[in-house]
């Protein structure tokens, strides 16, 4: 009589089924190559996760996700960096050497030790975005606004990363001459590891918001999306919400951030590029930003795509995913997720009008 | 003591006082209407009771608590509960999401992370459904319902939050007569239990549901008694009721 699309049990056993297929990828996979592009699509995919829940649910259309992306990529790019350094004999990276620095700046000092690294990587980010978010939501900036500050502020943290060039290498990035080292292990990029150590976190992070959506704090910040001062009326302190929304997708882009660097041993300004930060909404609005699983898919798709069809066209492929953006928010506004929420409701008994459920 | 209490009560844009050293006292389980025609600043009068615009001056309270500077969520958490005039309703969401993003025990976003199935606020949302006709309609989204029904569900919104005081802005706005009429019947059930301050343009309406009834007039207070001391009154004649008194939309 309902839509199986809204049925919870049939929600969480369609996740079980997407994270157990994508376990087994790397087993059906031999090329290390691919197992390896496979491994930055799973990361993508969390940037689209990050999007889904900020503004699919969150009602808060940020540009600014990349910051977060970005300063953890660079958190785990100095912590990799500096695992190839030897206080004894090589006490500074290289390129700090050519841009004239005698000594280690005080920046760098905690990232000698890689789980504090680490730890700042994810730390850092997620309070930059809960201090962003505390000052444009107590002062009730909203819709467009708040992609015009997130933008504006992507960039600052772009022109940053790109001018400090002592500090951050600048446009050539870091680029840290070994693959993560934890503790006896050594974390091949190429490797089936480093696909199900994304894997693990992407699915922790997607089923951990899955279940918040469902409490009651995932109630009230789809109510603050639908009406913010009915939702003040109600005696909820929007700004709060907000903010908790905010930093909880900013906690997200920095796992990415963080995984990313694992997985491609590399971190650059383009991290920080405005362009990277406006896909990552491109591929939730594809997938269906009021899905989590959908915005995941549209960020495998349209990066498959890419990875496919980028080579052929080179920066014709930009055409065809404005395109597919344009049709997208014309004609399926909900992305493949509401696509395929209609079509369930037509199986579904011809009910009168559709029972909607929870979060999905 | 009075429940609500507004003592010169004035808000002001430049010159132009829309609230005029307004005085008005609602007692605990009473219904009382606020009637006026348009432009008599009855609106922004609950608006600034509820905090949504700055007062210009005068002193508010709330059970004794001077709630004058307060902001908005914070005066709702003291005990007042308002429904808008053009219907506010999170139209995304079902009617049962709806009721139970109303049921507000807790308001803390952390807290709320590990508030799951609060049986609670399930028996007070089918409770409240069926005070306000939309026990068959919990699994309808809102933007799905009727006029009448999605001022019927904002009206069980508020009363799901089992507030001190009920602020209704019109709440029979666009409904038909049966509408407004089975509305009367809703609130003529509350009288007593809850206190509520009605807006209304409706003369038939406040008839039927009305014990006081307070009168303004560009601003400033202009009569208060029952409705039978206020349809004879002669300047409210005068200023609102004209001849024609059964519909006073001025």
């Amino acid at each position: 009589m309902s839509n199986p699309y809204h049925n919870p049990k049939a929600q969480w056993a369609a996740y079980l089924v997407f994270f157990v297929v994508l376990a087994c990828v790397p087993l059906m996979v031999e090329n290390t190559f691919t197992v390896n592009l496979l491994a930055r699509f799973l990361v993508l995919g969390m940037l689209a996760l990050s999007v889904s829940l900020v503004w699919g649910y969150g009602g808060i259309l940020s540009l600014g996700q990349g910051i977060a992306f970005g300063l953890a990529a660079y958190g785990m790019g100095m912590t990799m960096q500096m695992q190839a350094q030897d206080p004894e004999s090589m006490p500074i990276p290289s390129f700090m050497l050519t841009n004239e620095l005698t000594e280690l700046p005080a920046l760098w000092e905690p990232f000698w030790h890689a789980p504090t690294g680490i730890a700042l990587a994810l730390i850092v980010p997620t309070l930059f975005f809960a201090a962003l978010g505390t000052i444009m939501f107590q002062a009730r900036v909203a819709g467009v606004f708040v992609a015009i500050v997130t933008l504006a502020m992507l960039s600052a943290w772009y022109s940053m990363a790109f001018d400090m060039q002592p500090y951050t290498a600048g446009f050539n990035g870091i680029s840290p001459p070994n693959p993560l080292q934890l503790g006896e292990y050594s974390i091949d990029p190429y490797s089936a590891t480093a696909y199900w150590i994304a894997l693990a976190c992407l699915t922790v992070l997607t089923l951990g918001l899955k279940a918040l959506l469902h409490s009651k704090f995932g109630l009230i910040i789809q109510a603050v999306r639908e009406d913010p001062e009915r939702a003040r009326f109600l005696g909820y302190s929007v700004a709060a919400y907000q903010v908790s929304v905010f930093t909880l997708s900013g906690f997200v882009a920095a796992v990415a951030g963080v995984l990313w660097v694992m997985i491609v041993q590399y971190v650059s300004p383009t991290a920080l590029e405005v362009s990277f930060s406006v896909t990552m909404v491109i591929w939730a609005a594809v997938g269906g930003r009021m899905s989590l699983i959908g915005a995941i898919i549209g960020a495998f798709l349209v990066n498959g795509m890419q990875s496919f069809l980028g080579d052929e066209l080179l920066y014709g492929f930009l055409l065809v995913l404005g395109g597919l953006f344009i049709v997208i928010v014309r004609f399926l506004p909900n992305g493949l997720a509401g696509l395929l929420e209609s079509v369930l409701g037509r199986f579904g008994k011809r009910a009168a009008p559709s029972d909607a459920g929870g979060p999905v | 003591m009075a429940l609500l209490e507004l003592k010169g009560v004035t808000k002001a844009y430049d010159q132009l006082k829309v609230v005029d050293n307004f005085d008005l006292k609602v007692h605990r389980g009473e219904l009382r209407c606020l009637l006026g025609p348009n432009g008599a600043g009855k609106t922004t009068t609950i608006d600034l009771i509820t905090g949504r615009q700055k007062i210009s001056g005068g002193v508010i309270s709330l059970e004794g608590n001077v709630i004058t500077h307060w902001p908005e969520h914070m005066r709702v958490r003291a005990g007042l509960s308002r429904k808008f005039q053009v219907p506010a309703v999170f139209k995304g969401l079902t009617v049962r999401q709806n009721l139970e993003a109303a049921f507000t025990r807790h308001t803390n976003p952390v807290r709320n992370m590990f508030v799951f199935r609060d049986r609670e606020a399930r028996e007070r949302v089918e409770e409240v459904a069926l005070r306000v006709n939309l026990a068959s309609r919990l699994g309808v989204r809102a933007d799905f319902l009727s006029h009448g029904e999605t001022q019927w569900l904002e009206i069980g919104m508020v009363l799901t939050q089992n507030p001190r005081i009920l602020l209704m802005d019109e709440p029979t706005a666009g409904m038909t007569v049966q509408e407004t009429h089975r509305t009367g019947e809703i609130f003529n059930t509350l009288k007593g239990t809850h206190t509520l301050l009605v807006v209304e343009h409706d003369m038939g309406f406040v008839r039927q549901i009305a014990d006081r009834v307070t009168v303004m007039h560009m601003g400033r207070f202009l009569a208060e008694g029952t409705i039978e001391e206020i349809e004879r009154n002669e300047d409210v004649k005068r200023v609102y009721l004209g001849g024609g008194k059964h519909h006073a939309h001025a």
